[in-house]
């Protein structure tokens, strides 16, 4: 396909995904939280149109308010790491040698570590709360995008316009703002994009392992923590907030490649 | 070239400086000791007794120097999870890694090329199509979700393959019972890597094929897979090499999932569980494991670059 309707399809999707969040809790009027252990483990149908889990919970109440935390969440950490990431990026490549070569090496030591340790790590000292959560994915997934940045910029900064602007004596952040910044949004913009899908998967991740939003808030990634125990007598707890997380983060990336097609930013 | 390897190791060993302080300062920023000292039934003094075992009771940059001296011996201390020494630990978990990780890099690699080399002949083409949107969903999936996916058909429903371990309880070793549950963790674990590279290949590749000399090629009368293979392919390894050296940390991160999902008993699952324990040795010790290797990886991705492309020349 080509970029346009592309474009368009993830633009549909995605926009069904947060009006489902937002305004599906309202409109399907199930307490996602009232424990039934009566209809515990529910088939779909029955009354409860995706089934229950294995508290009697019905599944697609809380597939609606879940998707409310696991896409603010994912949003959230995308831009945290989207203004770590420029703010290292422009750092390294406008301060001196010496900052740069430190800021260079800090972003290879960042991805040279494992990041699932250190993130289990941090997430289980400060107990698992949605702020840990955002903070912990933002801040170990900046790495790409300050590399990009700071290559850009590099660049960037050879142009004549920009010695121009030094030539007429725009002070340094007016340079920055008025002249660096608009190049690099294309950039930025796509990284952010396809930054937010891999945010989803971590976050769905950790979820998975208990250290994610605690019960009884559902989360996408929390609903299957249990699901894996009961693949044998429950599987549709497996299926249904598996294939929302995949739609959700293929909807992102599928925006994240049109838009790249579209503004052609440097690799 | 000689002079090119020292700097690009002098580099990593900065790099491996910054890895160990920065990962020493996270463990030993946050509040709360190993659980080990959070079982409410010891006394005060059997605490303190088991802090100054552990070495935990002095002041962090003392216990800072002391690691570093240590790790520059091999020396990365004792588990407090296990109470054996931790390379010992991890070496005995690393194997099962490897044949995980190893198994799923080969089928990365196998398939995404060659796939990605045919899709490039005819952009937009059926095989493009189908194999791009698969490519799309296998990024987009969550790794542990893929898993279950696989236990259920293929475990539950099928009964043709184990739901995890790594034998057969009280079996025998046999190669095939070895196999038999490799299959499923290694092609779950093999997904979005093979997925990242044939979508890196298939752009350079594509691109590769518009150029001029592979006109040129054809109108020789070369034939049509010596100009895929020896012509375009050749000119599209370089993006394929960096995409497969960046596959480490990818496969770590991915492993430690997969083996939690299968039960396999390898160094993921276990920096899993020592992240959750807060077994301090045990994290570091993985962290600076893998680390070593990635920076290993980034030096050899070099090295392939100057042997694939003659245009890149290290001294310069």
């Amino acid at each position: 396909m080509s970029p346009r309707p592309r474009l368009q399809l993830a633009g549909w999707l995605l926009a069904l995904l947060v009006v489902s969040a937002v305004v599906g809790p309202m409109l399907y009027a199930v307490d996602p939280d009232v424990l039934d252990f009566a209809r515990a483990a529910a088939p779909p149908g029955t009354g409860h149109p995706l089934g229950t889990d294995e508290n009697g919970r019905d599944v697609l109440a809380r597939l609606l308010v879940g998707g409310r935390v696991s896409l603010a969440t994912g949003a959230a950490a995308m831009l945290l790491a989207a203004c770590l990431g420029t703010a290292t990026g422009a750092l390294a490549a406008l301060s001196g040698r010496r900052v740069d070569a430190l800021l260079m090496r800090l972003t290879d030591a960042a991805l040279a570590v494992p990041t699932i340790f250190i993130v289990i790590t941090v997430v289980t000292f400060f107990g698992p709360s949605v702020p840990t959560l955002i903070v912990t994915i933002g801040a170990t997934s900046w790495m790409g995008l300050a590399r990009l940045v700071r290559g850009e910029l590099l660049a960037l900064r050879e142009q004549s316009f920009v010695e121009g602007a030094i030539a007429l004596g725009a002070p340094p952040l007016e340079r920055a703002r008025r002249h660096l910044l608009p190049h690099l949004w294309p950039t930025i913009l796509v990284n952010a994009t396809l930054g937010m899908g891999s945010a989803l998967l971590i976050e769905s991740a950790l979820s998975f392992l208990g250290l994610g939003v605690q019960p009884p808030a559902a989360s996408w990634g929390n609903m299957l923590s249990g699901s894996q125990s009961s693949l044998y007598t429950a599987p549709w707890l497996a299926v249904f907030p598996g294939a929302m997380i995949l739609l959700a983060v293929v909807s992102i990336n599928l925006l994240g490649d049109a838009l790249r097609d579209t503004l052609h930013p440097a690799e | 070239m000689a002079g090119f390897l020292l700097r690009r190791l002098g580099h990593a060993f900065l790099v491996m400086l910054v890895v160990c302080t920065v990962t020493f300062g996270i463990v030993h920023a946050a509040p709360g000791g190993p659980s080990l000292l959070a079982d409410p039934k010891l006394s005060i003094a059997e605490r303190a007794a088991i802090a100054e075992r552990l070495g935990i009771d002095r002041p962090v940059p003392e216990q800072y120097v002391r690691w570093l001296v240590r790790v520059a011996r091999g020396d990365l201390g004792h588990s407090f999870l296990y109470e054996t020494s931790t390379v010992s630990t991890i070496m005995a978990r690393l194997p099962a890694t490897l044949l995980l990780a190893g198994t799923a890099l080969l089928l990365t690699i196998v398939v995404a090329v060659p796939v990605a080399a045919r899709c490039a002949d005819r952009p937009g083409g059926w095989l493009d199509r189908i194999a791009s949107a698969v490519a799309l969903g296998a990024i987009s999936v969550p790794v542990f979700w893929l898993g279950i996916l696989a236990i259920l058909a293929f475990a539950v429903h099928a009964g043709v393959l184990p739901a995890g371990g790594s034998a057969t309880a009280g079996g025998d070793f046999s190669l095939l019972d070895r196999l038999r549950h490799l299959v499923l963790p290694a092609i779950v674990l093999a997904s979005a890597g093979t997925a990242e590279l044939f979508r890196y290949t298939r752009e350079s590749a594509a691109i590769q094929r518009t150029r001029p000399f592979v006109r040129t090629a054809r109108a020789k009368g070369v034939p049509e897979s010596a100009v895929r293979w020896r012509h375009a392919m050749r000119n599209a390894y370089i993006p394929v090499v960096t995409v497969i050296g960046l596959q480490l940390p990818r496969l770590v991160g991915g492993a430690a999932i997969t083996e939690t999902v299968f039960s396999w008993p390898g160094m993921g699952r276990l920096g899993i569980e020592a992240a959750l324990a807060r077994d301090y040795p045990l994290i570091m010790g993985i962290t600076l494991l893998v680390s070593v290797g990635v920076l290993l990886a980034s030096l050899l991705v070099d090295l392939a670059y100057v042997a694939l492309d003659p245009r890149v020349r290290p001294d310069a």
